[in-house]
């Protein structure tokens, strides 16, 4: 699949519109086959992992990991986790939630991943573990609004995780467009002089403000955009929006209920169904 | 002391010092102003001995990177009060004792001798390292207690035992429906395959996913139910083994802690003094000499200003003065470099005390226990309505009674913005006032009426060097080379200064500066008609 082989040996960040939208499914469909290419780190990103552990207390946000695997967690859950792990780094911090650690699994069970409260601290880890090849491939748990954070770690690529049933298929589907049209934008770093270059967000106000005369913005990534569909659409007709920083998206994980794979895609339209990854859990 | 440090542009040269460890980075983000003789001595003392390392390392890259290797990974201790330590902190001990020990290995008997460092903690680090572990990672091994050994083994084996029985179900799921989990834990089946779910509910935990498909999982079997209970039971007694290996463990760290505390001391102090030779020899910096008479500066630098210079381009001139009395007024044209020598005396005065080195070749001074600066930047003052020249004011009226004691106070252009005879009154005052007190007062001013008083010195920047300056352009106006022209014909010197001198340097280099020559030719008409009166 190719989805999991550009995941191999790189950084990728498995992001999701709202809760229950799959991102641990997914992570648990590709650790496996990404340890065939070496072990793994995986981690949870800023006060999201933190919160839905202090939330959940339960086996609903654990992992299961296998030797040699690196997370972050903290001494507590890792202590009542029945993974067993050996402690790599203390990280900086100590949350109710005991002190935060960078550990490697000598055996493999369950573990709940935790996060920093400080996105510096996830970005040393992984420029630590890249460096030291503590493990291959490093993988991101966090919610599409931590993606501008996630894209501080450097390179990376990533993907969308969404729950589509019959309630919610047209505007899942008209939601999964947008973001493809979003993350499609033209990425230029360092835009001409005239160019109109926005540091903030971009929204139907601050659009409306805009004097005629703007033909091309800029952005700082497509997380900043905040336009609905037909708005977006519209504007891209009079101009053109590029973005400064880009991300690599590795693909749409879609899981249907009550849903044929051939009514999404009829509602995706071609090019867009072609990023879609379908529920791998889905018996052959 | 806010102002001081910003006039003084110290900041970020005290960035430049980068202690490596936790406790040498703590001490740094304090930048501490020391009062004390005794303990300035005593840190440069420590400086000289590392600095004294730091040569036998010359040439020895790799001696000198694993050394910064070593003192970058030593961790943060842990709370010394906590009474039982746990797998992070336990860690945390670890990860000290091992790059500490490296570093007393790595050091010469001279440091080890004057910083009070070494390492006999062979026995708690082997204790630490139980079970063939890395010497940078903690685990509580197998190797520590019998009893968790034999939890593990028996948990090692009920996972087997559970894989087992879980692929012999799987195996028979597989045979019954052609259902294939791989590493999957569940599958999204469409109901139509399992045919009765009542039925198949003897293999398969069944839930329904949506209304076509199930969500199975392999239903384990009581034999499999009985190997998971008694493995839950085993984890239990595996964390309470553990909670007895990691109680035994900070007991023996709590008996060691003292030793422990000693070195992170000791460490400590190498740590600040290795950070302060670095930047010695980076800066070349000397040991300033402490006394009780004039403040006396070799070639000293202010090293912004310096940078600054070489970046444009420019010479930098170093700063030689001594300053014998308690009030020293320095005259000087613009561009003449009266605010760079007040810059220069508060830069070397904050290297001193905050423990560093001074850059110059050398500098004997005194301790100051109050900073004073008054002039252009000073952060405002928070009453309203108060003018520039009232902020001055009030900034002085409050810092009066400060300079009873012994104070560092540079007064760059004090009252400039008021009419220049009552600005000569004012100044005259405070001069006077100050050649009373245990005070260096520096006066940088253009106002040459300020009265001549005992116990003041009266020094002026040598100024402009007229000759072949009027041959100086090379076709060149841009604001650059009209600068360079200005610095190259300045003489940044400071020398007595002769009451009776005539200078009108600012005419000139106002012309130097672009002014039309018309203007300058006119101003310099009436500057010389205006002296002959």
């Amino acid at each position: 699949m190719n989805h999991l082989r550009a995941m191999a040996g790189a950084v990728t960040a498995i992001t999701g519109f709202e809760k229950g939208s799959g991102k641990t499914t997914f992570l648990g469909h590709a650790l496996p086959q990404l340890r065939a290419h070496g072990p793994v780190a995986v981690f949870t990103i800023g006060v999201d992992g933190a919160q839905k552990a202090r939330e959940s207390r339960s086996p609903a946000s654990e992992i299961r990991v296998e030797p040699g695997d690196v997370v972050m967690t903290t001494q507590p859950f890792a202590h009542h986790g029945s993974a067993r792990l050996e402690v790599l780094e203390a990280l900086p911090g100590r949350s109710s939630l005991g002190h935060l650690f960078l550990g490697r699994v000598v055996r493999g069970g369950s573990v709940t991943l935790v996060g920093s409260d400080h996105l510096s601290v996830l970005a040393d880890v992984v420029a630590r573990v890249r460096e030291e090849g503590l493990a291959t491939s490093v993988v991101v748990d966090g919610a599409v609004n931590r993606l501008t954070q996630v894209g501080a770690l450097g390179e990376v690529g990533y993907i969308v995780t969404a729950r589509v049933d019959r309630s919610n298929l047209l505007r899942a589907a008209a939601h999964l467009r947008h973001f493809v049209t979003l993350a499609g934008l033209p990425i230029d770093p360092h835009p001409a002089s005239d160019v109109h270059r926005m540091e903030d967000v971009l929204d139907a106000d601050r659009l409306a403000r805009l004097p005629s005369e703007v033909k091309v913005l800029s952005v700082e990534d497509f997380t900043k955009i905040f336009l609905d569909p037909a708005l977006l659409a519209r504007t891209l007709e009079r101009r053109a929006i590029t973005v400064r920083r880009g991300f690599r998206l590795l693909g749409l994980a879609v899981t249907l209920r009550d849903v044929e794979r051939d009514e999404l895609k009829r509602a995706l339209g071609e090019a867009v169904s072609e990023q879609v990854i379908f529920n791998p859990y889905e018996a052959a | 002391m806010r102002d001081f440090l910003a006039y003084a542009e110290f900041e970020a040269f005290w960035d430049r010092f980068q202690p490596e460890t936790p406790g040498g980075r703590a001490i740094k983000d304090t930048m501490a102003v020391h009062r004390d003789a005794e303990v300035l001595e005593g840190l440069w003392d420590d400086t000289e001995a590392a600095l004294k390392l730091l040569q036998s390392l010359d040439g020895d890259v790799p001696g000198l990177s694993r050394l910064r290797h070593h003192l970058k990974r030593i961790p943060r201790l842990p709370d010394a009060a906590s009474k039982d330590f746990d797998e992070v902190e336990v860690f945390q001990f670890k990860k000290f004792l091992h790059n500490y020990k490296n570093i007393v290995l790595l050091l010469d008997d001279a440091s080890l001798g004057h910083f009070g460092l070494r390492y006999e903690s062979e026995s708690l680090e082997a204790l630490l390292d139980k079970g063939r572990q890395s010497p940078e990672s903690f685990y509580v091994s197998d190797a520590y207690s019998e009893a968790l050994a034999r939890a593990r083994r028996r948990i090692e084996d009920l996972n087997q035992g559970i894989e087992a029985l879980r692929q012999q179900r799987v195996k028979e799921i597989h045979g019954r429906w052609a259902l294939d989990f791989g590493a999957r834990a569940f599958l999204v089946v469409p109901r139509s395959r399992l045919g009765d779910a009542a039925s198949a509910a003897s293999l398969l935990l069944i839930e329904p996913f949506d209304h076509d498909h199930w969500t199975v999982r392999p239903l384990p079997s009581g034999q499999e139910l009985t190997l998971l209970e008694e493995r839950t039971e085993w984890l239990a007694r595996e964390r309470n083994e553990e909670d007895a290996v990691l109680a035994q463990l900070s007991k023996t760290i709590h008996a060691e802690m003292t030793t422990i505390e000693a070195y992170r001391k000791a460490l400590t102090r190498f740590d600040l003094a290795f950070a302060r030779a670095r930047l010695a020899k980076e800066e070349a910096l000397v040991r300033p000499t402490l006394h009780q008479g004039a403040m006396s500066i070799a070639q000293g630098r202010f090293i912004p200003c310096q940078e600054h210079c070489q970046r444009l381009g420019m010479t930098y001139m170093p700063l030689d003065a001594r300053f014998d009395e308690p009030s020293t007024v320095i005259f000087g044209s613009n561009m003449g470099g009266k605010t760079v020598v007040l810059k220069t005396v508060a830069f070397l005065q904050l290297c001193v005390q905050t423990g560093l080195f001074a850059p110059a070749t050398s500098f004997a001074t005194r301790l100051f226990s109050h900073f004073l600066y008054l002039g252009e930047g000073r952060t405002p003052l928070e009453a309203r309505g108060l003018s520039g020249f009232g902020c001055e004011i009030r900034s002085l009226a409050e810092a009066w009674p400060d300079l009873d004691a012994p104070t560092l106070a540079l007064f760059d252009e004090f009252a400039r913005t008021t009419n220049s005879r009552e600005a000569e009154a004012l100044l005259s005052a405070v001069v006077e006032a100050l050649a009373t007190r245990p005070v260096t007062a520096l006066f940088s001013t253009h106002f040459r009426g300020v009265k001549r008083l005992p116990g003041a010195a009266y020094l002026r920047m040598k100024g402009l060097d007229r000759a072949g300056l009027a041959s100086g352009f090379d076709g060149d106006t841009s604001l650059e080379a009209r600068l360079r022209l200005v610095d190259a014909h300045m003489d940044f010197r400071l020398v007595p200064d002769d009451p009776q001198a005539q200078v009108a340097d600012a005419i000139a280099v106002a012309g130097l500066l672009g002014l039309d020559g018309a203007l300058t030719e006119r101003a310099a008409h009436f500057f010389h008609d205006d002296s002959k009166e």
